[in-house]
């Protein structure tokens, strides 16, 4: 048989779709496919959720809302509340991308390619409200064969009172938190909270993961 | 809002950047270590041009090296076994070695780091290059590696191939005179594949050296004194030397891949590519990530002490509506569920592609959602793909609810959890009416593709077509299983015919395949049970599999949290029908083994089978593997039997190497399916052992504790 004949059946195999009554029978080869498909489509142009936050739109929604921005996805979203454990509250989209928050402050991620497994931050919390000037930081993550590692930050604060917030909901008044950390390896990141004057976070930029980069998290309601 | 767009693209932006970006968007990175991994030489080893180094590459890489120049290829697989052993296959192609064409040779190397590079020792290193096989490239050597800044420099003395050029009297003659002399080279028709432990380190040495320079983190050159004379080369006419110098660079691309050229011999030009990967660091590739899972729910405080729902038998029913509908979602099926007033008993089936540490985990955030307050203990029943009842996992609510946040909560809640064999456990729970087991059918129909390597003629073959499977299991544990082929196009029928002498119990691969094209690979019964504490059981009766049908039984003994197994199988079968179907030929046999499981603490998981195989003939299989706790698995095994040596042919006896790779390594959700592949430098007919499908260790083990732990980072994922 000629080798021409024999991949020519070979594609004429691979594109017969896979079916059953297993749903991930064929998942692998599905998402192969998928993924060399992709590689040829253009991605679909990106909507200007931003836009559409407006004050009747606000009012309009019934549960707490944030907008998350990351710019190294280059992707955003608005997330819900789905769950709350103590202090901790969980935000998530429909499709499972979570946030969790310990008072405005990210302790843990889901549903993205690379999570915050947890990060330590009791005295993170106490920093950012000013009860102290540095802080130590320990996030965890997973690693190429899913195995918890460590990496730990040392963190220094600043304080600015009476500086203008904005978010997509509107201005404040505020009380900017900069907190620099760093890792005895060399890896730096510069984390911005803005406060108002109960103390909430209403707006901030966080690091969460070497992949994930920064996120912009803006509370728009509480819940 | 129309978010639900947003967050499609939102995942599927994730999965590419995952592929994109290995970056840090920090600054202050340490600079790029410029000699991050050793380069290669042609043979594929650590090395400069064609002469050895003696730095190891990192642990657990697995690096594809393709080289060619003037009438030879190599293709070389080089695993970093431990951080200072490593393992070579090799398959070369030399024009006219034998004369009349094409000469395809299989070798295998074997490389020791006796010493670490430290600020006044140099990386040393003991290596064995083709130790079976025909011998062709065989050589020994020990080399001495020395960093200097951006310069390495490398000496060394070789013996065999390494010791053709400007060779000088065996120092280890002094030990003995048996060092002095050494066989003659490959002939290439002796039976071979045993381990020519009579020529290692034996006559003439030689010294061989070179430097490397590192430019950048991915330009390098090279300059070396090679001690191979390549007389049997020269002797053939397949290429000349006029120099023993030679000089090489080299570029590592963005992607990984290493691109070199060299000049040989003072005559020839070479070129080759070489890629790593590393099993404990698989690079994801674009597409969507698996959800997250649904958050613990916390109970009021106080309301455990409600117990009016005992009595409530709408609330049982829909407990039991929302787990049947829920668990599916998450990869689960549900065979059970018993709800006391403190206490509840689950009973799940994950799917393959689920890891169970997960599947637990999922289970217990959605028991917080879903019991009652006052159910503070949940028994979570991990049971196999077959059916099997294999842990009994107790977690409490409160610990969860506790530590769903905690930074370290992981791994608190393994050490608060509790494994438990269901046979003393859930196994005496009676499960209420409403849930349960349900008799399911499965059937698919999917492309396929096999592989045969290294036949002469054509190095690798393959062969296409569609692949029909049903499954049925009527009542917990027995299951019918069917499984048809049709093949559309290929020529691994044309595998070059069996010369074994004795009966042919396997190498009669290329009739199997060639005789027909619609096959009837497997139609079994399998009954799986639990026999007692600590024990399994299968019994499994049918067309097995392509070659064999008849009778298979099996006991295995793996208590919960043991890392050793130990098993027994008893087989008897009768050879099929070469056109695969429902007829048999002449030849019965009983085979059987007793099989010695154990997972070590470091990654590696020994087996050892004793027993009697499909030629009557008895012996034992050792097979080592490395597993990874993503679920690749590289190992090698090896079968001697009291057939002797003449007899087999080929290679003397059974061995090769296997490697699994599962498709959820490249992806971000859990994807079913795998690469899978146990290749051997050929297929006789010695210690061949029955392929009979749902052998109990495999599907136990992984919803046992020690494999549960070490997958455990992902229980609360």
């Amino acid at each position: 048989m000629s080798l021409t004949r024999i991949l020519a059946c070979a594609v004429l195999v691979l594109s017969v779709a896979a079916c059953g009554n297993t749903s991930g029978q064929n998942a692998g080869l599905n998402q192969a496919r998928a993924a060399i498909s992709g590689l040829f489509a253009k991605a679909p142009p990106r909507p200007n959720l931003r836009a559409q936050v407006t004050p009747e739109a606000l009012a309009a929604t019934q549960t707490g809302l944030i907008y998350l921005d990351l710019p190294s996805f280059n992707a955003d979203s608005f997330l819900t509340p789905i769950g709350r454990n103590k202090s901790v509250h969980t935000w998530g989209t429909a499709d499972g991308t979570q946030v969790s928050l310990d008072r405005g402050i990210i302790t843990a991620t889901k549903g993205l390619a690379t999570d915050l497994v947890s990060a330590g931050l009791a005295e993170v919390r106490a920093a950012v409200r000013g009860q102290r000037s540095r802080a130590t930081r320990v996030h965890r993550y997973y690693n190429g064969e899913n195995q918890i590692i460590l990496r730990a930050f040392v963190c220094d604060y600043g304080r600015t009172s009476g500086v203008a917030g904005e978010n997509l909901a509107g201005r404040f008044t505020a009380t900017r938190v900069v907190e620099t950390c760093s890792a005895g390896g060399g890896g730096t990141f510069q984390n911005t909270y803005f406060l108002d004057s109960r103390g909430t976070v209403r707006t901030s930029t966080q690091w969460v993961s070497p992949q994930a980069g920064y996120a912009e998290i803006q509370l728009l309601k509480e819940q | 809002m129309g978010h639900r767009y947003r967050f499609a693209s939102l995942a599927g932006a994730i999965g590419l950047s995952a592929f994109a970006t290995a970056a840090t968007p920090q600054s202050g990175v340490p600079a790029p270590d410029i000699w991050e991994r050793p380069s290669s030489n042609t043979f594929g080893s650590p090395g400069l041009i064609e002469m050895p180094t003696a730095h190891q590459r990192k642990d657990a890489d697995l690096t594809t090296t393709l080289s060619a120049f003037d009438g030879v290829q190599r293709l070389t697989f080089d695993f970093q076994i431990t951080e200072r052993l490593s393992g070579v296959f090799r398959y070369s192609q030399i024009f006219d070695y034998f004369g009349n064409g094409s000469y395809y040779d299989r070798s295998f190397d074997l490389r020791y780091q006796l010493v670490d590079e430290t600020d006044v020792l140099p990386a040393v290193t003991v290596g064995l290059t083709d130790f079976g096989g025909t011998g062709v490239y065989a050589s020994e050597y020990l080399v001495a590696t020395k960093t200097f800044g951006r310069v390495r420099a490398t000496g060394g003395i070789g013996w065999g191939r390494l010791g053709s050029r400007g060779g000088f009297e065996n120092p280890l003659g002094a030990l003995s005179d048996r060092f002095k002399t050494r066989g003659p080279s490959a002939t290439g028709i002796e039976t071979t594949g045993q381990p020519d432990t009579d020529d290692w380190f034996r006559g003439d040495a030689a010294f061989f050296g070179g430097l490397e320079y590192a430019v950048n983190d991915r330009f390098r050159l090279a300059l070396e004194y090679s001690s191979d004379n390549y007389t049997a080369e020269k002797d053939r006419g397949i290429f000349e030397q006029v120099s023993p110098i030679n000089i090489g660079a080299s570029y590592k691309l963005r992607n990984g891949i290493v691109v070199s050229g060299a000049y040989l011999y003072g005559t020839t030009a070479a070129v080759s590519l070489s890629y790593p990967f590393n099993f404990k660091q698989p690079r994801a590739i674009s597409g969507p990530v698996d959800p997250g899972p649904i958050p613990v729910s916390v109970r009021a405080s106080r309301s455990a002490h409600d117990l009016g729902w005992t009595e409530d038998n709408t609330r049982r029913a829909s407990i039991h509506q929302t787990l049947q509908k829920v668990l599916p979602l998450e990869g689960m099926s549900l065979d059970g569920v018993s709800v006391e007033a403190t206490q509840v008993y689950v009973r799940v089936r994950p799917e393959d592609s689920l890891p169970p540490a997960r599947a637990a985990g999922r289970v217990a955030r959605i028991l917080t959602a879903v019991m009652p307050a006052s159910v503070e203990t949940f028994v979570i029943t991990m049971v196999s793909p077959n059916g099997v009842p294999s842990s009994d996992i107790t977690i409490a609510r409160s610990d969860l609810e506790e530590l769903e946040f905690a930074p370290d909560g992981t791994w608190q809640a393994f050490a608060r959890s509790r494994f438990r064999d269901p046979y003393s456990g859930s196994l005496g729970v009676t499960y209420d009416a409403l849930s349960g087991f349900s008799p399911n059918f499965d059937w698919g129909v999917g492309p396929y593709v096999s592989s045969s390597y290294f036949d002469p003629a054509s190095p690798v073959r393959l062969d296409f077509g569609l692949e029909g499977r049903a499954r049925w299991e009527p009542v917990n544990g027995m299951v019918f299983t069917g499984i048809l082929t049709q093949r559309f196009a290929g020529n691994r029928g044309d595998l070059r015919e069996s010369d074994s002498t004795i009966r042919r119990v396997r190498s009669d691969a290329n009739i199997y395949i060639g005789t027909s094209d619609t096959q009837l690979s497997r139609l079994t019964a399998d009954y799986y049970f639990r026999p007692g504490k600590d024990l399994y059981g299968r019994v499994s009766a049918g067309y097995l599999e392509q070659m064999y049908g008849g009778v298979s039984t099996e006991l295995l003994w793996k208590p919960v949290d043991s890392r050793l197994a130990v098993g027994a199988e008893v087989n008897y079968v009768k050879q099929r029908d070469f056109g695969v179907d429902f007829n048999f030929q002449d030849y019965e046999v009983a085979t059987g083994h007793l099989s010695f499981y154990y997972k070590a603490k470091n990654d590696f998981h020994y087996q050892l089978d004793l027993g009697r195989y499909l030629n009557e003939d008895w012996g034992g299989t050792l097979t080592v593997d490395r597993e990874f706790d993503n679920g690749i698995r590289i190992g090698a095994f090896a079968t001697l039997t009291d057939i002797p040596f003449e007899d087999f042919g080929e290679g003397s006896f059974d061995k090769g190497i296997r490697i699994h790779i599962p498709f959820s390594t490249f992806t971000n959700t859990r994807s079913e399916g795998a690469i899978s592949r146990t290749i051997r430098p050929v297929l006789r007919d010695g210690g061949a052992r029955l392929n009979v499908d749902g052998r109990l260790y495999e599907q136990v083990r992984d919803l046992h504790r020690p494999a549960m732990q070490e997958q455990w980072g992902q229980f609360l994922r």
